[in-house]
C-alpha cells in the first residue's frame, strides 16, 4: 500500500484548472523529486495536498495512508503525518518561534493521547535540533519568521519538520534562495530525517539540491500532468536539455 | 504556565463573563437623582469637612452648566442623570477589622480571586515565599470595605487607604493635590465625579521610599441603578517608586450603568509611578443589552525633574469605554508611557488613547496601542502628542496597530500631533491588518486548531503591551493572555 | 466696491445652478466656526470675509490648446445640459459643507471641461490661472477611456472643482500654489470610476491663509488614486490641507504622501483621512505626512486618520515632525560642505521625495538648478 496515492487528480484555483489529471504513488522509504517549469502546477500540488483554501479538487483523489485527504481539515492532515515546508514561510509577529513550535508539537501529542512535553524536555530536544541546523538558539525567542533572512526561514521549516517527524514531507522549493552553505545544511537535515518508514517529496526548480539528496524517482510536471518519470539521471538530463524537449510529449 | 490554559478565541472574544454574579447584601442606597441636597448628603455620610462640601458643591454647579461631550466615536442613547443613584453602601458601620466584614462580602472577593487576608497572595499566583504579597483596597459600590497590609506599609511610611479616610488623616495632602491634575471643570464627567465622588484609593509614598509591595484596588459595582464615581489620588514624593494595580468587575444586568472615575497621579523629582489596569466591567450581552458605560478621566502629572509615569491598560470590558490616561510632562527629563490593549466584541464600543503634553525640556513619551475589534464592535484610538514651545529636545514615539476579526467590526485611528518646537521629534506609525489566511494556514498545517491559532496570533499581536503588566496581575490578565512559554522557561 | 454694495449683490452667473438650495443649506448649517473640529487650527473668518470683496471680472482664467478638450462657460446652455446628464444630483454637494454652499451662492465665474478619448500619445493639457478676487467653480468630466491633465496655478480667490472620472479614464491635476499675501480657499471633489486613475500633485508655498480641501470618492472597483505633494512655508504664513480618500468600492488602491518644511512664524495644518467602507474589501491604502521645522516659532499640526469598516485591507499611516538629522548634517560638513549648503541639500532631498515635478521643485526652491 502506498503512503501517498494520487490518481487522475484535477485541481482548480479560481475556477482555472491547474492540475489536469495527475498520478503519483509514493511509498515509505522513497524520495521523489518533482521538477518542472514555472506555472506547471508544482506548488498547486503541495497546497492542494496540505488543504489550503481555494485549491479545489474537482476530480480524482488523493489518498494518504488509505484516507481520502479531502475529508480532512488542514490540521488533521498534519496530525495524520503530512508536512508541508512552505515556499514562502509567513511571518506571525509577536508569537515566538518557541511558543509556536511547542503549541504545534503539543497539538500532535494531544491527538495521540500523550502528555504535553514539559518546557524543559521540549527545549532540550529543540536546542539539539537547532544546533544541527546551525541556527542560533536566539532565534527561538524571535517572532515566527519575523525579520528572518531567506535562509533562516527555510532552515526554520526544516527544524519544524524534524520536530514533528512526519511520515510524508512535502518540501516546496526549499532550496530556493539558499546560498551553498545553507543548502548543504538543509540537505543534511533532510538526509538525517529519512528512514525506511517515511517519505519525502521534493518540489524544485533546479537540479542543484539533488546533488546532495539523491532521489529514487524524478518526475517532470508540465501543464498539470506528469510528462515524464525516471531515476536520478533524468534530473541531470533536464539540467542540460531544459524542459523544452518534453513539451508536446 | 502550559499551553492548555491558552484561551481559545471563543474564550478570548466570547468568553463567559465569570464575574457577573450579584452579591445578596443589605445596602443603604440614596434615592435616584442629583441635586445640591444629594451632594450635601453624600458629603454628610462621609462626615466631610466644610471645605470639601463646598468643593463638591462648586463642582456640581459647574457640571450643571456643562453639556455631555459628543466628539467621541461612540453612540449611545441620552443618559438620564436623574435616574441614577449616586451612593450605595453595605449597611452598618464601616468595619474596623477584617473580622467585622460581612462574610457575604468576603465570599464575593474570594470568588473574584481577590485576597482580603494578608497571608494570601492573589489567586492564581503561586505561593512563593520570595514573592512579596499584594496590598488590597476593596471598594464595593460607593465605599471601601477594607484595606490590607496597612501596618506593613505604615512601617515604610507609605499611606494606602480609602480617599474618605485620607480626607480625615491627611487633609493637607488631599487639599493640596486633589483637583490639581484634573480640575473640577476639566470635562463633563470629571465635574460630575468631583460633585459626587465616592471611595477610591489614596496613596502617598514618601521621599526616597520604594513601596515594598504592589498596591491593588479592586472596584466592584454590585447595586442596581447606581453609578460608581470613585476618585483615586496617588502622590509619589521625590525619588520614590510605586506600582499600583486596578481591577474592576460588575454583575450582569440588562440596564447600562455609569462609571465615571477620576484618577490623578503626581510624580515629584525622580519618582516613578507605574499604574496598571485590567478593566473587565460587564460588557453587555451578545446583542448589546446592558453593560457599563466607562467614562473616566485619568491623568498623571510628571511635576518633578526626571519623574516617570507609566500607564498600562488591558481593556476588555464595558459596553462603552471613553478613556484617555494622559501625562503632563512638566519636569525636565520626565518620561511618560502608555501601553494599551483594547479588545471589543459584539456591540462594544471603545474610544480610547492618551494625551502626552510635553512642557519640560528633554521630556520623552512612548505610546503603544493595540486595538482588536471583533463582532460588530467599534474600536477607536484617539491620541494627542503636543510639543510646547519650551519642550527642548522632546521625543515621542507612537506605535498604534489595529487587528480586525470578522467583516462587521470597525477600527479607527485619530492621532493628533501638535509641534511648536523644531528640535522636538514626533514619530507616529500605525497599521491595520486582519489575521491573515496565510498565518492561519501555516498554524493549521503544523497541526494547531484554528481557534487556538487565532488566539496565539492575537496574543502575539499584544505581546509588547502584556510584557508591561506586573506578574502579580496574572489573576486578571490570565483571562486574556497566556503567560508566554518564553517566560516559563526563563 | 464697498461692503454695503456687495451684500446686496446677487450674482447672475450661471443661474441654472441651484443657489436657493445652497442658501438654504447655509441657513441650516450656519457658517463654519473656529475651533470646531474641521477648523481646529484655522480660523475660517478671513475666508468668509474675503468673499465680500469678490467681483465678476472680465477675462478667462482657463486655456486649452487641445481640440479634444471641450471648454465652455458654466453659464452656457451646453454646460448646463452636460452637467445635468453627467453629474445628476451630485452637483448638489453643497449640502455637506457651508463653505461649498458659500462658493455657489457667491459664484462669479466658472467652466465646464470635458475630455474625450483620443489616439494621441501625449496627454491633453488645460491650464488654469490664479483666481484673485474671484469665486469660481470648475466641472471636470473625463469621459470613459480619456486622459486629461490640469495645470492649475493658485494665488488667492475661492475655487471649487468637481471632477468626474469615468471608467478607465485618467485625470492628472497639478497644482502650483504661489507665494501669496492674500487668503485662498480651494476645494476639490473627485468621483473616481471603475479601473480609472486619479493623481493630484500639490505644491504649496505660503499665503496669508490658504485652505485646501480635497475629497476623493472611489466609486468603482480597481481604481488607483495618488495624492501627493509638499509645502515649504516661511514668514507668517498659514497653509491648511484637509484631504480625505473614501474607498467605497472593493479592490482599489490609494496613496497619500506629503512632506513639508515649515519655518519662520508659519503654521502648517494637515488632516489626512482614509475611510474604508464595509464593502470595500481588498483595499490597499497608505498615508504619510512628514514635517521638518526650521524655526522654533513655526508650528505643525498633523492628524493622519484611518476609519476602517472592512477587514480584508492593508492600511498604514505615519506622521513625523522634527528637524534635520544632526548626524547627516555633520557627515556632510566633515566632507567640506558648508552648514547652510548642507541644510539646503538635505531639505531638498526631503522635499524631492514627493516633488517629482520640475515646475513643482522650482516653486519650492528645490530644483536642481536652484542654488542656495
Amino acid at each position: 500500500m502506498s503512503l501517498l496515492d494520487i490518481s487522475r487528480l484535477v485541481v482548480s484555483v479560481d475556477d482555472k484548472e491547474i492540475l489536469k489529471g495527475l498520478d503519483l504513488q509514493v511509498n515509505p522509504g522513497e524520495v521523489h523529486a518533482i521538477m518542472g517549469p514555472n506555472g506547471s502546477g508544482k506548488s498547486t500540488l503541495t497546497n492542494a495536498l496540505a488543504g489550503r483554501d481555494g485549491y479545489t479538487i474537482k476530480h480524482g483523489q488523493a489518498l494518504f495512508d488509505s484516507t481520502d485527504l479531502t475529508e480532512l481539515e488542514p490540521e488533521e492532515r498534519s496530525h495524520a503525518g503530512l508536512f508541508l515546508a512552505f515556499q514562502y514561510p509567513v511571518e506571525i509577529p509577536g508569537v515566538t518561534n518557541m511558543e509556536f513550535l511547542k503549541t504545534s508539537v503539543d497539538s500532535h501529542r494531544e491527538i495521540k493521547g500523550l502528555q504535553e512535553l514539559t518546557a524543559v524536555e521540549f527545549m532540550r530536544n529543540l536546542r539539539n535540533l537547532a544546533k544541527r541546523l546551525e541556527l542560533n538558539p536566539d532565534f527561538l525567542k524571535r517572532g515566527v519568521n519575523e525579520s528572518f533572512s531567506g535562509g533562516e526561514k527555510k532552515r526554520n521549516e526544516i527544524l519544524q519538520m524534524l520536530c514533528l517527524n512526519p511520515r510524508l514531507a512535502l518540501l516546496d522549493e526549499t532550496d530556493s534562495g539558499l546560498d551553498i552553505d545553507a543548502l548543504q545544511i538543509v540537505a543534511k537535515g533532510i538526509n538525517e530525517f529519512r528512514t525506511s518508514t517515511n517519505a519525502v517529496v521534493l518540489v524544485t526548480h533546479y537540479q542543484r539540491l539533488l546533488n546532495y539528496i539523491t532521489p529514487d524517482f524524478v518526475h517532470v510536471l508540465i501543464e498539470g500532468r506528469i510528462a515524464k518519470s525516471g531515476d536520478a539521471t533524468l534530473a541531470l538530463e533536464l539540467e542540460t536539455k531544459g524542459y523544452g524537449w518534453l513539451n508536446g510529449s | 504556565m502550559t499551553t492548555d490554559t491558552t484561551p481559545t478565541p471563543k474564550d478570548l472574544v466570547q468568553r463567559e463573563y465569570e464575574a457577573g454574579f450579584v452579591t445578596d447584601i443589605d445596602s443603604v442606597t440614596l434615592p435616584p437623582g442629583l441635586s445640591e441636597s444629594i451632594v450635601r448628603r453624600i458629603s454628610a455620610i462621609n462626615s466631610e469637612p466644610d471645605w470639601l462640601t463646598e468643593w463638591r458643591l462648586d463642582a456640581f454647579r459647574r457640571w450643571s452648566a456643562m453639556k455631555e461631550p459628543r466628539w467621541a466615536h461612540v453612540k449611545f442613547p441620552p443618559i438620564d442623570y436623574q435616574a441614577i443613584s449616586y451612593f450605595s453602601a453595605p449597611k452598618g458601620d464601616k468595619p474596623k477589622s477584617l473580622d467585622e466584614v460581612d462574610p457575604e462580602l468576603l465570599r464575593t472577593y474570594e470568588k473574584l480571586g481577590i485576597p482580603l487576608h494578608e497571608q494570601k497572595a492573589l489567586a492564581g499566583v503561586e505561593e512563593d515565599p520570595e514573592q512579596s504579597p499584594v496590598a488590597v483596597d476593596a471598594v464595593f459600590d460607593s465605599v471601601s470595605i477594607t484595606t490590607t497590609f496597612k501596618g506593613t506599609l505604615r512601617e515604610h511610611g507609605v499611606v494606602f487607604c480609602s480617599i474618605s479616610e485620607a480626607v480625615r488623616t491627611h487633609p493637607e495632602l488631599v487639599k493640596k493635590y486633589m483637583g490639581s491634575v484634573v480640575p473640577k471643570s476639566d470635562n463633563f464627567y470629571a465635574a460630575l465625579n468631583s460633585a459626587v465622588f465616592s471611595d477610591g484609593t489614596f496613596v502617598y509614598v514618601p521621599e526616597g521610599v520604594r513601596c515594598p509591595m504592589e498596591l491593588l484596588t479592586y472596584f466592584r459595582i454590585n447595586a442596581a441603578n447606581t453609578g460608581q464615581f470613585e476618585r483615586t489620588l496617588i502622590i509619589a514624593d521625590k525619588g520614590s517608586y510605586v506600582s499600583y494595580l486596578e481591577g474592576c468587575t460588575a454583575p450582569m444586568r440588562d440596564e447600562n450603568q455609569l462609571h465615571a472615575a477620576v484618577v490623578e497621579l503626581i510624580a515629584l523629582d525622580d519618582a516613578k509611578i507605574k499604574y496598571s489596569t485590567v478593566q473587565n466591567w460587564y460588557p453587555g450581552d451578545e446583542s448589546g443589552e446592558g453593560g457599563i458605560y466607562n467614562f473616566v478621566t485619568k491623568r498623571g502629572s510628571c511635576r518633578g525633574a526626571r519623574s516617570h509615569i507609566s500607564w498600562t491598560q488591558v481593556e476588555t470590558g464595558s459596553a462603552i469605554t471613553w478613556k484617555y490616561p494622559s501625562v503632563l510632562l512638566r519636569g525636565d527629563g520626565s518620561k511618560g508611557e502608555f501601553y494599551s490593549v483594547a479588545l471589543t466584541n459584539n456591540f462594544q464600543q471603545a474610544d480610547t488613547g492618551t494625551k502626552m503634553t510635553h512642557i519640560g525640556r528633554n521630556t520623552t513619551s512612548t505610546i503603544v496601542s493595540k486595538g482588536i475589534s471583533a463582532g460588530q464592535s467599534s474600536n477607536a484610538y484617539r491620541g494627542l502628542v503636543r510639543m510646547n514651545p519650551g519642550a527642548k529636545n522632546a521625543r515621542n514615539h507612537t506605535q498604534c496597530d489595529s487587528l480586525l476579526i470578522g467583516s462587521k467590526c470597525a477600527a479607527h485611528t485619530f492621532p493628533y500631533i501638535e509641534s511648536r518646537r523644531q528640535d522636538a521629534v514626533v514619530e507616529h506609525e500605525a497599521t491595520t491588518t486582519k489575521v491573515s489566511d496565510d498565518q492561519l494556514f501555516l498554524c493549521r498545517q503544523r497541526g494547531i486548531a484554528p481557534e487556538k491559532a487565532v488566539s496565539m496570533i492575537v496574543n502575539g499581536f499584544c505581546r509588547e503591551v502584556f510584557r508591561e503588566l506586573p506578574m502579580e496581575f496574572a489573576v486578571e490578565a490570565s483571562k486574556l493572555l497566556e503567560v508566554s512559554l518564553e517566560g516559563a522557561v526563563g | 466696491m464697498t461692503t454695503s454694495e456687495t451684500s446686496t449683490l446677487i450674482p447672475s452667473f450661471a443661474p441654472w445652478l441651484n443657489r436657493t438650495e445652497a442658501q438654504s443649506v447655509l441657513d441650516e448649517l450656519g457658517l463654519p466656526r473656529y475651533r470646531s473640529e474641521p477648523w481646529k487650527y484655522t480660523n475660517p473668518q478671513p475666508l468668509i470675509d474675503e468673499i465680500a470683496n469678490f467681483v465678476e471680472v472680465d477675462g478667462d482664467t482657463i486655456t486649452s490648446l487641445d481640440d479634444e478638450i471641450e471648454v465652455c462657460s458654466l453659464s452656457s446652455p451646453r454646460a448646463k445640459s452636460l452637467a445635468k446628464t453627467k453629474l445628476g444630483s451630485s452637483v448638489e454637494r453643497e449640502q455637506y459643507s457651508p463653505m461649498l454652499a458659500l462658493n455657489l451662492v457667491n459664484l462669479t465665474g466658472g467652466f465646464l471641461i470635458r475630455a474625450e478619448p483620443n489616439d494621441r500619445s501625449s496627454t491633453p493639457l488645460v491650464t488654469i490661472e490664479p483666481a484673485m478676487n474671484r469665486c469660481e467653480r470648475f466641472i471636470v468630466i473625463v469621459e470613459s477611456g480619456a486622459t486629461l491633465q490640469l495645470e492649475e496655478t493658485c494665488d488667492g480667490g475661492n475655487r471649487v472643482f468637481e471632477c468626474l472620472i469615468e471608467e478607465g479614464a485618467t485625470l492628472i491635476h497639478k497644482r502650483f500654489q504661489k507665494p501669496s499675501e492674500t487668503v485662498e480657499y480651494g476645494h476639490i471633489c473627485v468621483q473616481v470610476g471603475t479601473n480609472s486613475s486619479y493623481r493630484l500633485d500639490q505644491f504649496s508655498t505660503g499665503a496669508a491663509l490658504r485652505r485646501n480641501e480635497i475629497v476623493v470618492d472611489i466609486q468603482g472597483e480597481g481604481a488607483r488614486v495618488s495624492v501627493e505633494g509638499g509645502w515649504r512655508l516661511m514668514d507668517q504664513t498659514h497653509v491648511d490641507s484637509q484631504i480625505s480618500v473614501n474607498h467605497l468600492a472593493p479592490r482599489s488602491e490609494s496613496g497619500m504622501k506629503f512632506h513639508g518644511v515649515v519655518g519662520g512664524r508659519s503654521r502648517a495644518v494637515f488632516n489626512g483621512r482614509i475611510h474604508i467602507a464595509r464593502d470595500a474589501q481588498h483595499t490597499s491604502a497608505h498615508l504619510t505626512n512628514k514635517n521638518i521645522l526650521t524655526s522654533d516659532t513655526a508650528e505643525v499640526y498633523t492628524k493622519p486618520e484611518l476609519e476602517i469598516y472592512a477587514d480584508d485591507v492593508a492600511c498604514s499611516h505615519g506622521a513625523t515632525s522634527g528637524q534635520l538629522d544632526e548626524d547627516q548634517l555633520l557627515y556632510m560638513r566633515t566632507r567640506g560642505i558648508s552648514k547652510n549648503r548642507s541644510r539646503e541639500m538635505l531639505l531638498k532631498g526631503f522635499l524631492n521625495e514627493v516633488v517629482t515635478d520640475t515646475a513643482g521643485s522650482r516653486l519650492l526652491g528645490v530644483s536642481n538648478t536652484a542654488q542656495p
